[in-house]
């Protein structure tokens, strides 16, 4: 870990105060997201459901029970918060970890095969960055979900939607892009230095070479990347379901599903008074810009320590 | 610079190549009897069964839809290159007439986004810069840090809480419901499609504030995420360059300070900027779809975005590739111009 974070371990430039304040961010998100059972028990009815109520259609002010107030179908505000914290971490993992596969393979292909397959691999990069991820998705949804139930493959709470998998699958093929030129530029550098050439002179194999020696000294700020994407993948996926890409079910609101919840609060933004009905969208928005920025930090942070130079 | 440019130029009908492909092979994904209602032009109401085969029939032959997969593709290429992407059923009008008619719309958005967040992001990029580690320079990086991690949808909310509900100033749409008949009247020209600027050549005062108080929160949001990238960037190249040992010899032939960071140092800390610049389209665009939606701005986004909802694919494909031109010719442009600001780009 030390190796992947900077070159000589020196572990004391580590302590940044914007790296420490993401991590506690962070890890807050993440302990809510482990401890939901407990923060927020609910009560779940025989079916393995928790049922929707559509007889209150409006949302109920915050309340000695329901602290946070409820969504119109008596949605409780704190419990979806709580619950759907578990969604974006499981959605950015996947995410990112696609990406970053499908960039070590191509970035470590690109910087080793030779010039042609690297110039092909990266026209064909330069092609998948021309996709606005908003246009990407919606091909994606309308290409390949075409006539499918939006709901078909869905299992209680873990596995995503066809329509989720369909945006998740659009986000990593066409966000594999920048992951694929770090590696590849990483690669280029480091294939030159002396320890490759010694290393293939003590005759090892050429997938030893590249999966023993060059792909671990290639990562330089990787998990840098890693960090901001983890914020910008989140964000760009509840855009996604907040302009309703993805349809709405009240399902995926009981179950606790930030997007949706943010979907459900849309329509009491400009109701009343201003403000009347704050408790349905701003501590939810709130939390999504501190989840942002939290990564963030944890990005700039990261770059710091390894780059101190800038920034 | 000749060479340059033309090795440049070459990588151009590679990269679209590689567009085109990827849509058409997730294109192939759909159905092929679902795939020529796609292509299917306007179906006339109340036809015959035997018209109606006749029109599938002819669409099968017209596109090619019997033949290979590369002489499918090759037709549809063809067809897209002649102007022929298809027909929304919804619209009631060809793909490329929609999308070619709401882009003024789209255009004077961006523009009312981009310009202000560029001048913005240089000067307060150049301040923070000059006064690191003061009071100056965190305040631009706090609210650049800010601006990059909050959402523009989510500021959205907050700004129309704020700046429409509560006070009425600035309202979603593009133009007041009283405006509307007059810019869609006879004594009004559309010389442009911008709104504004049409509105000042047709001397109606009212019709540019109008105009304008309706572009300033969509523009707000868009810009936000633009601004503190760019600040980011231009503070950090111009740190990079204070360092450089031309700046301290400059200082040491007796320039003033403005002029040494004006002439010498902001010349080359621009440069990233330009970089920068030249790949945020992507994002932008869809910061672009994002917030025409969430405020019922009539623009290509707003239009992609409905005909995604209404299942209209010839529309989504056709924003989607059209997008993908944009960002591909912005990044032409941005490495054109890297070029010719900077000398030793033109060496290879």
């Amino acid at each position: 870990m030390a190796r992947l974070i900077t070159r000589r371990g020196t572990t004391r430039r580590l302590f940044r105060p914007s790296l420490v304040a993401g991590v506690l961010i962070i890890l807050g998100f993440l302990a809510t997201a482990i401890a939901a059972p407990v923060i927020a028990p609910r009560q779940v009815e025989e079916t393995g459901r928790v049922s929707y109520r559509a007889m209150r259609a409006r949302p109920q002010p915050p309340s000695r029970e329901h602290p946070l107030g409820m969504l119109p179908g008596e949605v409780d505000v704190l419990q979806g918060i709580v619950w759907g914290s578990r969604g974006v971490f499981r959605v950015g993992l996947a995410v990112v970890a696609g990406r970053v596969l499908i960039g070590l393979v191509v970035g470590l292909v690109a910087g080793y095969a030779g010039t042609i397959a690297d110039a092909i691999l990266m026209r064909i990069t330069d092609g998948f960055l021309a996709f606005p991820m908003i246009a990407a998705a919606m091909v994606m949804l309308a290409l390949i979900g075409f006539g499918s139930d939006p709901n078909a493959g869905f299992l209680y709470g873990y596995l995503p939607t066809r329509e989720e998998l369909i945006v998740q699958v659009a986000l990593i093929l066409f966000g594999w892009m920048a992951y694929a030129r770090l590696i590849r530029a990483n690669i280029l550098v480091e294939r030159e230095k002396e320890y490759v050439l010694s290393a293939r002179a003590s005759g090892i194999g050429r997938g030893r070479l590249l999966f023993r020696h060059l792909l671990p000294n290639s990562t330089q700020g990787l998990l840098v990347m890693m960090a901001s994407d983890m914020g910008a993948v989140v964000v760009t996926l509840l855009a996604f379901v907040f302009i309703g890409l993805i349809t709405f079910s009240s399902d995926k609101l009981m179950q606790g599903d930030w997007g949706h919840m943010l979907v459900a609060a849309r329509d009491w933004v400009v109701g009343g008074q201003p403000f009347t009905y704050w408790y349905t969208y701003l501590p939810l928005s709130l939390l999504v810009v501190l989840f942002a920025a939290g990564w963030n930090l944890i990005g700039d942070g990261l770059r710091d320590a390894m780059d101190p130079r800038l920034y | 610079m000749l060479k340059y440019i033309v090795r440049r130029l070459l990588i151009l009908p590679a990269v679209l190549f590689v567009v085109t492909l990827v849509l058409f092979v997730l294109f192939l994904q759909v159905p092929a009897e679902q795939r020529v209602r796609v292509y299917l032009p306007s179906v006339r109401p109340r036809m015959t069964p035997e018209e109606t085969e006749r029109l599938i029939q002819a669409t099968i032959e017209r596109y090619g839809l019997d033949r290979p997969l590369w002489v499918q593709y090759r037709e549809w290429v063809t067809n897209l290159v002649k102007g022929d992407w298809g027909y929304s059923p919804s619209w009631r009008e060809p793909v490329l007439e929609g999308l070619l008619r709401r882009v003024p719309a789209t255009l004077e958005l961006t523009m009312f986004a981009l310009v202000p967040a560029l001048l913005l992001a240089v000067g307060l990029g150049r301040i923070a810069a000059r006064r690191r580690g003061a009071v100056p320079d965190h305040m631009v990086r706090s609210a650049a840090f800010l601006g990059w991690a909050f959402p523009p949808f989510i500021l959205a909310l907050v700004l129309i809480n704020v700046a429409y509900a509560r006070t009425g100033w600035f309202p979603p749409g593009r133009m007041s419901i009283w405006a509307s008949p007059i810019v869609n009247g006879d004594g009004f020209q559309a010389f442009t499609g911008l709104l504004t600027v049409d509105a000042l050549l047709n001397g109606q005062p009212r019709i540019f504030w109008d105009a304008l108080r309706h572009l300033v929160l969509p523009a707000t949001c868009l810009a936000l995420a633009e601004w503190a990238l760019l600040t980011r960037v231009m503070r950090a190249s111009l740190l990079d360059v204070q360092g450089h040992e031309y700046i301290t010899t400059a200082r040491a032939k007796g320039l003033s300070e403005v002029q040494v960071v004006n002439r010498h140092a902001m010349r080359n800390a621009l440069l990233p900027l330009i970089s920068t610049a030249g790949v945020t389209p992507p994002l932008l665009i869809t910061g672009v779809a994002v917030v025409e939606v969430v405020f019922n701005f009539n623009g290509v986004g707003r239009w992609a975005v409905d005909g995604f909802l209404s299942t209209e694919i010839p529309v989504t494909v056709g924003f989607a590739l059209a997008s993908c031109v944009v960002t591909v010719l912005s990044s032409l442009l941005a490495d054109l111009l890297y070029a010719v600001v900077d000398p030793r780009v033109r060496l290879y």
